[in-house]
């Protein structure tokens, strides 16, 4: 490798570096979160309903967005009090369970980053972690997207909101990445295989 | 594998440590240990110009071929 090559390569195992050092904390504040979100959840259980019982009036506008460009307000729809403890409890409750889902994610790629930084990158364990992270994307896509599902269809039903139908659809976006994700362990298994033949030629 | 190293025997011919050689070719003692013992699947020309110039032979004095052994690897 010449020079120029190696210094390249000393960059980009110290971006790995940090970039492993951001996933690690990604990763325990995920963990943390889904542990808080649960004793939370438990929390919530055992609090009175009337903790939960807000006038319509406190809780401020309230408006359906579509990317943030039409806003539509729903004040007049919405009644004068409502109970908001089931919608805290299953908000807490799936954000744990999306927590729980994503964290994987981080583990696998600090993982491999980890391989990175010790010269690895092709280490054969790299392509079964990408398969991982790639897996759990197309799974995430269906997990999120119910999540907000139940979340909105609670919201609807406790603040009576009507002439609202929701749509479960998956995301296609989160899909195609972990399609390209599952592609690319593929290519990094063909790498591993590249990668211990050289090893082993003298 | 057909193909044998007779790397010990040209080693102890010439009377060169296992130590001296890698020195000399500029490969690692465990690489070398590894081509001695025929656990490698490919030597580079490189490699092999480097163990015939140090031990003063031919690539034919270190290699052996022995049809044998192929049997075994169809099998597998």
């Amino acid at each position: 490798m010449d020079m120029k090559n190696k210094n390249d390569f000393r960059k980009f195992k110290r971006f790995a570096r940090g970039l492993r050092i951001t996933m690690d904390v990604f990763f325990w504040a995920v963990i943390v979160a889904a542990a808080g979100a649960l004793i939370g959840v438990a929390v919530i259980q055992a609090m009175k309903e009337s903790n939960f019982v807000f006038p319509a009036s406190s809780m401020g506008s309230i408006s359906l967005q579509v990317d943030g460009m039409i806003k539509y307000r729903l004040d007049s729809q919405v009644p004068d009090t409502v109970n908001l403890k089931n919608v805290f409890t299953w908000i807490l409750f799936l954000a744990s369970v999306v927590s729980v889902l994503i964290a994987p994610i981080f583990y696998q790629l600090s993982k491999i980053l980890k391989n990175v930084e010790q010269d690895r990158p092709f280490d054969a364990r790299n392509a079964d972690r990408l398969f991982v992270i790639g897996t759990v994307m197309i799974i995430a896509s269906f997990v999120v997207r119910l999540a907000e599902y139940i979340v909105f269809d609670m919201l609807i039903t406790t603040l009576k909101i009507t002439n609202i139908e929701l749509n479960l659809m998956l995301d296609g976006t989160m899909v195609i990445v972990g399609m390209l994700i599952l592609l690319l362990g593929g290519i990094f298994k063909y790498g591993s295989y590249l990668q211990q033949e050289y090893d082993e030629t003298v | 594998m057909a193909i044998i190293m007779r790397l010990d025997r040209m080693m102890a011919d010439r009377k060169v440590s296992l130590n001296e050689l890698a020195d000399k070719i500029g490969i690692t003692l465990a690489n070398l240990s590894n081509l001695k013992t025929g656990k490698v699947k490919a030597v580079r020309f490189s490699t092999l110009n480097a163990i015939c110039r140090e031990l003063s032979c031919q690539p034919g004095d270190l290699l052996e071929y022995t049809p044998g052994e192929d049997e075994d690897e169809d099998l597998e």
